[in-house]
Protein backbone atom coordinates (compact mmCIF):
# COMPACT_ATOMS: atom_id res chain seq x y z
CA UNK A 1 0.00 0.00 0.00
CA UNK A 2 1.31 3.87 -1.12
CA UNK A 3 2.15 5.42 1.85
CA UNK A 4 1.31 9.90 1.05
CA UNK A 5 4.26 10.63 2.94
CA UNK A 6 6.67 8.31 0.70
CA UNK A 7 7.13 10.59 -2.05
CA UNK A 8 7.47 13.67 0.09
CA UNK A 9 9.27 12.72 3.16
CA UNK A 10 11.27 9.72 2.75
CA UNK A 11 13.83 10.87 0.27
CA UNK A 12 14.85 14.27 1.82
CA UNK A 13 14.91 12.26 5.63
CA UNK A 14 17.24 9.36 3.98
CA UNK A 15 19.66 12.08 2.67
CA UNK A 16 19.44 13.97 5.68
CA UNK A 17 18.31 16.97 3.82
CA UNK A 18 15.02 17.76 6.30
CA UNK A 19 14.95 20.25 9.07
CA UNK A 20 14.79 18.24 12.66
CA UNK A 21 11.51 19.75 12.82
CA UNK A 22 10.37 17.71 9.80
CA UNK A 23 12.52 14.65 10.82
CA UNK A 24 11.09 14.18 14.28
CA UNK A 25 7.36 14.48 12.55
CA UNK A 26 8.57 11.73 9.85
CA UNK A 27 10.34 9.87 12.19
CA UNK A 28 7.00 9.96 14.64
CA UNK A 29 5.20 9.01 11.76
CA UNK A 30 8.29 5.72 10.55
CA UNK A 31 7.38 4.00 13.99
CA UNK A 32 3.54 2.73 12.62
CA UNK A 33 4.37 2.88 8.70
CA UNK A 34 5.37 -0.27 7.91
CA UNK A 35 5.49 0.92 4.15
CA UNK A 36 7.88 3.52 5.01
CA UNK A 37 10.51 1.78 7.07
CA UNK A 38 10.14 -0.87 3.78
CA UNK A 39 11.29 1.56 1.21
CA UNK A 40 13.81 2.70 4.14
CA UNK A 41 15.68 -0.28 3.88
CA UNK A 42 15.50 -0.47 0.04
CA UNK A 43 16.82 3.24 -0.35
CA UNK A 44 19.95 2.19 1.89
CA UNK A 45 20.81 -0.58 0.11
CA UNK A 46 20.39 0.89 -3.47
CA UNK A 47 22.70 4.08 -2.09
CA UNK A 48 25.15 1.32 -0.74
CA UNK A 49 24.93 -1.02 -4.14
CA UNK A 50 26.04 2.21 -6.19
CA UNK A 51 28.54 3.49 -3.57
CA UNK A 52 30.12 -0.35 -2.93
CA UNK A 53 30.18 -1.12 -6.57
CA UNK A 54 32.93 1.86 -7.33
CA UNK A 55 30.97 3.67 -10.16
CA UNK A 56 33.24 7.11 -9.79
CA UNK A 57 35.28 7.11 -12.87
CA UNK A 58 37.97 9.51 -12.11
CA UNK A 59 39.15 11.49 -15.21
CA UNK A 60 41.95 9.85 -17.51
CA UNK A 61 45.39 11.26 -17.18
CA UNK A 62 44.90 12.14 -20.93
CA UNK A 63 42.22 14.88 -20.01
CA UNK A 64 44.32 16.38 -16.95
CA UNK A 65 47.43 16.55 -19.64
CA UNK A 66 45.58 18.37 -22.00
CA UNK A 67 43.64 21.15 -19.48
CA UNK A 68 47.20 21.52 -18.15
CA UNK A 69 48.65 22.74 -21.44
CA UNK A 70 45.81 24.88 -22.01
CA UNK A 71 46.12 26.65 -18.54
CA UNK A 72 50.23 27.06 -18.77
CA UNK A 73 50.39 27.18 -22.07
CA UNK A 74 54.46 26.86 -23.42
CA UNK A 75 56.03 30.13 -24.41
CA UNK A 76 56.40 29.53 -28.22
CA UNK A 77 60.54 28.64 -29.14
CA UNK A 78 62.36 31.42 -31.01
CA UNK A 79 62.45 30.36 -34.67
CA UNK A 80 65.78 30.75 -36.31
CA UNK A 81 65.69 33.52 -38.75
CA UNK A 82 67.33 31.66 -41.19
CA UNK A 83 67.46 28.41 -42.36
CA UNK A 84 69.81 26.36 -40.98
CA UNK A 85 71.68 25.05 -43.69
CA UNK A 86 71.73 28.74 -44.83
CA UNK A 87 73.21 29.59 -41.67
CA UNK A 88 75.57 26.56 -41.86
CA UNK A 89 76.97 27.77 -45.50
CA UNK A 90 77.60 31.19 -44.02
CA UNK A 91 79.71 29.48 -40.68
CA UNK A 92 81.55 27.40 -43.41
CA UNK A 93 82.40 30.68 -45.63
CA UNK A 94 83.79 32.74 -42.75
CA UNK A 95 86.56 29.49 -42.46
CA UNK A 96 87.65 29.32 -46.16
CA UNK B 1 44.36 32.17 -23.74
CA UNK B 2 45.47 35.64 -22.16
CA UNK B 3 44.91 35.64 -18.40
CA UNK B 4 46.46 37.26 -15.08
CA UNK B 5 48.90 34.69 -12.94
CA UNK B 6 46.58 35.44 -10.27
CA UNK B 7 43.37 34.17 -12.44
CA UNK B 8 45.49 30.93 -13.26
CA UNK B 9 46.25 30.52 -9.62
CA UNK B 10 42.73 30.85 -8.57
CA UNK B 11 41.29 28.64 -11.54
CA UNK B 12 44.34 25.64 -10.54
CA UNK B 13 42.77 26.42 -6.66
CA UNK B 14 39.56 26.56 -7.31
CA UNK B 15 38.22 25.15 -10.65
CA UNK B 16 41.29 21.95 -11.34
CA UNK B 17 40.29 20.08 -8.30
CA UNK B 18 37.41 19.11 -9.54
CA UNK B 19 38.23 17.52 -13.29
CA UNK B 20 37.57 13.97 -11.67
CA UNK B 21 33.87 15.08 -10.46
CA UNK B 22 33.56 16.98 -14.20
CA UNK B 23 34.70 13.59 -15.97
CA UNK B 24 32.63 11.56 -13.99
CA UNK B 25 29.30 13.48 -14.37
CA UNK B 26 30.11 13.48 -18.38
CA UNK B 27 30.43 9.56 -18.72
CA UNK B 28 27.13 8.68 -17.14
CA UNK B 29 25.70 11.22 -19.03
CA UNK B 30 27.01 10.01 -22.41
CA UNK B 31 27.29 6.98 -21.30
CA UNK B 32 30.95 6.47 -22.78
CA UNK B 33 34.36 6.98 -22.02
CA UNK B 34 35.71 8.99 -25.62
CA UNK B 35 32.76 10.91 -25.55
CA UNK B 36 33.18 11.98 -22.25
CA UNK B 37 36.68 12.68 -22.45
CA UNK B 38 35.96 15.20 -25.29
CA UNK B 39 32.90 16.77 -23.66
CA UNK B 40 34.58 17.26 -20.26
CA UNK B 41 37.58 18.82 -21.87
CA UNK B 42 35.26 21.09 -24.05
CA UNK B 43 33.95 22.20 -20.73
CA UNK B 44 36.75 22.69 -18.91
CA UNK B 45 38.37 25.45 -21.53
CA UNK B 46 34.28 26.93 -21.91
CA UNK B 47 35.03 27.09 -17.84
CA UNK B 48 38.56 28.62 -18.06
CA UNK B 49 37.07 30.96 -21.03
CA UNK B 50 34.42 32.04 -18.79
CA UNK B 51 36.34 32.02 -15.14
CA UNK B 52 36.64 35.95 -14.95
CA UNK B 53 33.16 35.99 -14.56
CA UNK B 54 33.06 33.29 -11.74
CA UNK B 55 31.74 36.07 -9.14
CA UNK B 56 33.12 32.90 -6.10
CA UNK B 57 31.22 30.27 -4.11
CA UNK B 58 30.70 26.89 -5.34
CA UNK B 59 33.68 26.01 -7.48
CA UNK B 60 32.41 23.00 -8.05
CA UNK B 61 28.34 23.38 -8.61
CA UNK B 62 29.49 26.17 -11.37
CA UNK B 63 31.54 23.53 -13.04
CA UNK B 64 29.46 20.64 -12.80
CA UNK B 65 26.74 23.01 -14.48
CA UNK B 66 29.12 24.11 -17.40
CA UNK B 67 29.91 20.22 -18.03
CA UNK B 68 25.85 19.29 -17.75
CA UNK B 69 24.92 22.36 -20.35
CA UNK B 70 27.87 20.91 -22.31
CA UNK B 71 26.54 17.20 -21.91
CA UNK B 72 22.98 18.18 -22.89
CA UNK B 73 24.24 20.41 -26.23
CA UNK B 74 26.30 17.51 -27.08
CA UNK B 75 22.96 14.98 -26.44
CA UNK B 76 20.49 17.16 -29.02
CA UNK B 77 23.07 16.93 -32.20
CA UNK B 78 23.98 13.80 -31.61
CA UNK B 79 21.74 11.54 -29.42
CA UNK B 80 18.67 13.77 -29.59
CA UNK B 81 16.28 10.59 -29.43
CA UNK B 82 17.99 10.33 -26.12
CA UNK B 83 16.58 13.74 -24.69
CA UNK B 84 13.36 12.19 -25.22
CA UNK B 85 13.67 9.17 -23.71
CA UNK B 86 11.56 7.70 -21.06
CA UNK B 87 11.62 4.65 -18.61
CA UNK B 88 9.29 2.01 -19.91
CA UNK B 89 7.79 0.71 -16.70
CA UNK B 90 5.88 -1.50 -19.19
CA UNK B 91 9.18 -3.44 -19.84
CA UNK B 92 10.34 -3.44 -16.34
CA UNK B 93 9.34 -5.16 -13.33
CA UNK B 94 7.44 -3.58 -10.92
CA UNK B 95 10.00 -2.91 -7.78
CA UNK B 96 8.85 -6.48 -5.44
CA UNK B 97 12.68 -7.60 -5.06
CA UNK B 98 13.82 -7.24 -1.99
CA UNK B 99 17.62 -6.31 -1.04
CA UNK B 100 18.06 -9.73 -0.49
CA UNK B 101 16.99 -11.03 -3.36
CA UNK B 102 18.89 -8.18 -5.26
CA UNK B 103 22.41 -8.89 -3.76
CA UNK B 104 24.90 -7.13 -5.65
CA UNK B 105 28.21 -9.36 -5.79
CA UNK B 106 31.42 -8.58 -7.87
CA UNK B 107 30.25 -10.40 -10.78
CA UNK B 108 26.80 -8.14 -10.92
CA UNK B 109 28.53 -4.56 -10.96
CA UNK B 110 27.82 -4.96 -15.20
CA UNK B 111 24.17 -5.48 -14.21
CA UNK B 112 24.35 -1.96 -11.80
CA UNK B 113 26.16 -0.22 -15.04
CA UNK B 114 23.57 -1.41 -17.26
CA UNK B 115 20.75 -0.35 -15.03
CA UNK B 116 21.66 2.78 -14.85
CA UNK B 117 22.27 3.33 -18.21
CA UNK B 118 18.72 2.44 -19.04
CA UNK B 119 16.92 5.45 -17.14
CA UNK B 120 16.39 9.02 -18.67
CA UNK B 121 19.34 11.43 -18.62
CA UNK B 122 17.49 13.63 -16.37
CA UNK B 123 16.93 10.67 -13.63
CA UNK B 124 20.18 9.36 -14.60
CA UNK B 125 22.32 12.92 -13.49
CA UNK B 126 20.18 13.60 -10.17
CA UNK B 127 21.41 9.49 -9.25
CA UNK B 128 25.04 10.57 -9.97
CA UNK B 129 25.37 14.31 -8.36
CA UNK B 130 23.86 12.78 -5.29
CA UNK B 131 24.93 8.90 -4.90
CA UNK B 132 28.66 9.18 -6.75
CA UNK B 133 28.82 12.73 -5.87
CA UNK B 134 27.67 13.03 -2.57
CA UNK B 135 25.78 16.26 -3.60
CA UNK B 136 23.12 18.07 -1.81
CA UNK B 137 19.70 18.52 -2.74
CA UNK B 138 20.88 22.75 -2.95
CA UNK B 139 23.99 21.70 -4.98
CA UNK B 140 22.03 19.59 -7.71
CA UNK B 141 19.80 22.14 -7.89
CA UNK B 142 22.12 25.03 -9.01
CA UNK B 143 24.05 22.44 -11.29
CA UNK B 144 20.21 21.29 -13.02
CA UNK B 145 18.73 24.86 -12.94
CA UNK B 146 15.92 22.94 -11.00
CA UNK B 147 13.58 23.83 -7.68
CA UNK B 148 14.78 21.62 -4.90
CA UNK B 149 11.35 19.76 -4.40
CA UNK B 150 11.77 18.86 -8.49
CA UNK B 151 15.20 17.61 -7.40
CA UNK B 152 13.53 15.75 -4.72
CA UNK B 153 10.73 14.20 -6.76
CA UNK B 154 13.39 13.03 -9.55
CA UNK B 155 15.52 11.25 -7.62
CA UNK B 156 12.41 9.62 -5.55
CA UNK B 157 11.41 8.22 -9.19
CA UNK B 158 14.97 7.98 -10.46
CA UNK B 159 15.27 5.55 -7.16
CA UNK B 160 12.47 3.61 -7.99
CA UNK B 161 13.31 3.50 -11.94
CA UNK B 162 16.82 2.15 -11.09
CA UNK B 163 15.30 -0.48 -8.45
CA UNK B 164 13.06 -1.97 -11.29
CA UNK B 165 15.89 -1.65 -13.91
CA UNK B 166 17.87 -3.80 -11.62
CA UNK B 167 14.97 -6.25 -10.30
CA UNK B 168 14.25 -6.75 -14.14
CA UNK B 169 18.06 -7.48 -14.71
CA UNK B 170 18.53 -9.97 -11.91
CA UNK B 171 15.24 -12.08 -12.58
CA UNK B 172 16.87 -12.13 -16.61
CA UNK B 173 20.45 -13.08 -14.97
CA UNK B 174 18.68 -15.94 -12.98
CA UNK B 175 16.68 -16.97 -15.89
CA UNK B 176 19.88 -17.28 -18.25
CA UNK B 177 21.29 -19.20 -15.03
CA UNK B 178 18.56 -21.87 -15.01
Amino acid sequence: MKCDFADSLLQGYFDGELSGRRAAEFERHLQHCAHCASELVDLDWLSGALRLTQLYVPAPASLRRKIDAYVHPKAPTAAPSQPLLWHWLQQRQRYL
Amino acid sequence: MSWSSKDRERFEQLVLPHVDAAFNLARWLLRGRADAEDVAQEALLRACRFFRGFQGGDARAWLLQIVRNTCYTWLEKNRPMELSMEFDEEIHLQASATPETLAISGDDRERLILALETLPPRFREVLVLRELEGCSYKEIAAITSLPIGTVMSSLSRARRQLHSALANSTQKGAIREV
